[in-house]
């Protein structure tokens, strides 16, 4: 409670003492005054409202209005603790602190640090619920992660036009590729694991030198035809296991070019020449099979 | 410091947080994930097809014979995988036992004889059950030979088999519908 009123105190010295300002006594200096005050009271609608003639058609003698509405958005958004939404009052906050910042063409207002700080919290906020979506991900929802994540990258490049967050994205996808295959290992579900697939798949789209999503990758079709392989007992019929052969031995054939791609990565790496290994164990390819196991002796050897 | 840096480095702040805390979460998307399943598929096919060679013949009555037995050659750990899948079976009234065959040890006429040996190996086995109700099973010889009734190659990958029912006659063993209908010629 000291935090928040401290936080107030903070963001109403800063929009009082702020130069650039409406003229003192200006209609819309009262306005924003009332609306401050009764936003420490709590009465955040009605301290909206005090704004919202200003909030309009907002010009640069608009932008500590469109700031101190953003504050009062996002203070109503901690208070009500709605994550998860894309839009509400956080997505309405990012918009007017944006638009406060965006107006304030000469960025040396005082309230700019606490607009930015505002607007960084925010778009923390859009990241805390990036990892909770895919913590408790169920298949499906790649969309609204994605719309979470792109929330967050949208509020951190706008403050630093020089991120990339490229990489971010790429880790996105490889952590919803974990979660599919914890579900496929759950389910069993056939398009669970093309769900594992296809994330690690868009991970390398934008990631193509990614070697742990380019191993992952290979071990998880490879695992899935070995899971085919190992489903079968003595009651499995010759035709099945002729059949399975067949669709294990098509997945072999898929994961190889991953498990290859892996070593053009990071040549000699021991887990990956084991895995070149074992997929032509698996394809009855013996010269190759050999080759890889010399291969990563001479890797251990090292 | 001017207030406009100050505003910058704050905001970078407040951006790093964020993406340092991404950096940890992600970490968890680094790691390998799963790990590479090691089971040895050949062996696995090989055992269960070996095991359908077993059940979908008819075979010839042995007089005095305690068991059926499947005498694997120099492959330890096929036997390993065949004995558990045959425990507690039996064609007939005889049970199912899986026997380890080492080097130059001698053959009672197993029942079916799986071996991946070459040349005058090959040969040597060929010879100790000839005659014999043997089901002789090879794996990955150029084609066919005499004595031999079923063999394992390859083909676009895959485990195929081809059978020489003419042998499996020659040895009273009657080949069953299913073993000759999915049987691959190359």
């Amino acid at each position: 409670m000291r935090g928040l009123s401290l936080i107030w105190m903070c963001a109403l010295g800063l929009v009082v003492t702020g130069k650039g300002w409406a003229q003192p006594g200006s209609a819309q200096d009262m306005a924003i005054e009332r609306a401050i005050a009764l936003g420490k009271a709590g009465q955040i609608e009605d301290g909206l409202a005090q704004l919202h003639p200003y909030l309009q058609a907002p010009s640069a003698s608009n932008a500590k209005a469109c700031y101190v509405a953003g504050f009062l958005l996002k203070e109503r958004f901690k208070k009500d603790a709605l994550s998860g939404s894309l839009s509400g009052d956080r997505a309405e906050a990012v918009r007017r602190l944006r638009q406060a910042l965006a107006l304030d063409a000469q960025r040396a207002s005082p309230w700019r640090n606490s607009a930015e700080k505002a607007l960084g919290y925010l778009g923390g906020t859009y990241f805390d619920d990036v990892v909770r979506a895919v913590g408790s991900f169920e298949p499906g929802q790649e969309e609204r992660v994605l719309a979470l994540f792109e929330a967050h990258e949208e509020v951190a490049t706008f403050l630093d036009p020089s991120l990339d967050a490229t990489v971010e994205r790429t880790e996105v996808h490889k952590n919803m590729a974990r979660s599919y295959r914890q579900w496929y290992e759950a389910t069993g579900d056939e398009a669970h694991f093309e769900g594992v697939v296809a994330q690690y798949q868009k991970a390398l789209t934008l990631s193509p030198r990614d070697l742990t999503a380019t191993y992952n990758l290979a071990v998880n079709i490879y695992n899935r035809g070995v899971a085919q392989i190992n489903a079968m007992d003595e009651n499995t019929t010759l035709p099945e296991i002729l059949a399975i052969n067949e669709s294990s031995r098509a997945l072999f054939e898929r994961a190889l070019p991953w498990f290859e791609q892996s070593d053009v990565l990071q040549p000699n790496r021991p887990e990956t020449l084991r895995g070149l290994m074992i997929v032509h164990h698996a394809l009855f390819h013996p010269e190759q099979e050999e080759a890889y196991r010399v291969h990563l002796e001479n890797a251990l050897k090292r | 410091m001017p207030l406009r840096q100050r505003g910058i480095r704050r905001a970078s702040l407040w951006v790093g947080l964020p993406l340092l805390a991404l950096v940890a979460w992600a970490f968890q998307g680094g790691v390998q994930d799963p790990k590479l399943d090691t089971t040895d598929t050949q062996l696995v096919l090989k055992s269960l097809m070996l095991g359908q060679f077993v059940k979908a013949n008819q075979w010839p009555t042995s007089e005095g014979a305690g068991t059926f037995d499947v005498a694997v050659h120099n492959k330890p750990a096929l036997v390993e995988a065949l004995a558990p899948k045959f425990a507690g079976s039996a064609i007939g009234a005889l049970p199912l036992r899986v026997v380890a065959l080492d080097g130059d040890s001698e053959l009672e006429a197993p029942r079916l004889l799986y071996t991946e040996a070459t040349g005058p190996e090959l040969d040597r086995l060929l010879k100790s059950v000839k005659g014999d109700a043997t089901l002789v099973v090879t794996a990955f010889q150029p084609s066919l030979i005499d004595g031999v009734t079923i063999n394992f190659f390859i083909s676009n990958d895959g485990l195929k088999y081809e059978v020489n029912p003419e042998e499996a006659e020659k040895r009273g063993i009657l080949l069953g519908n299913i073993i000759m209908s999915c049987a691959a010629s190359r």
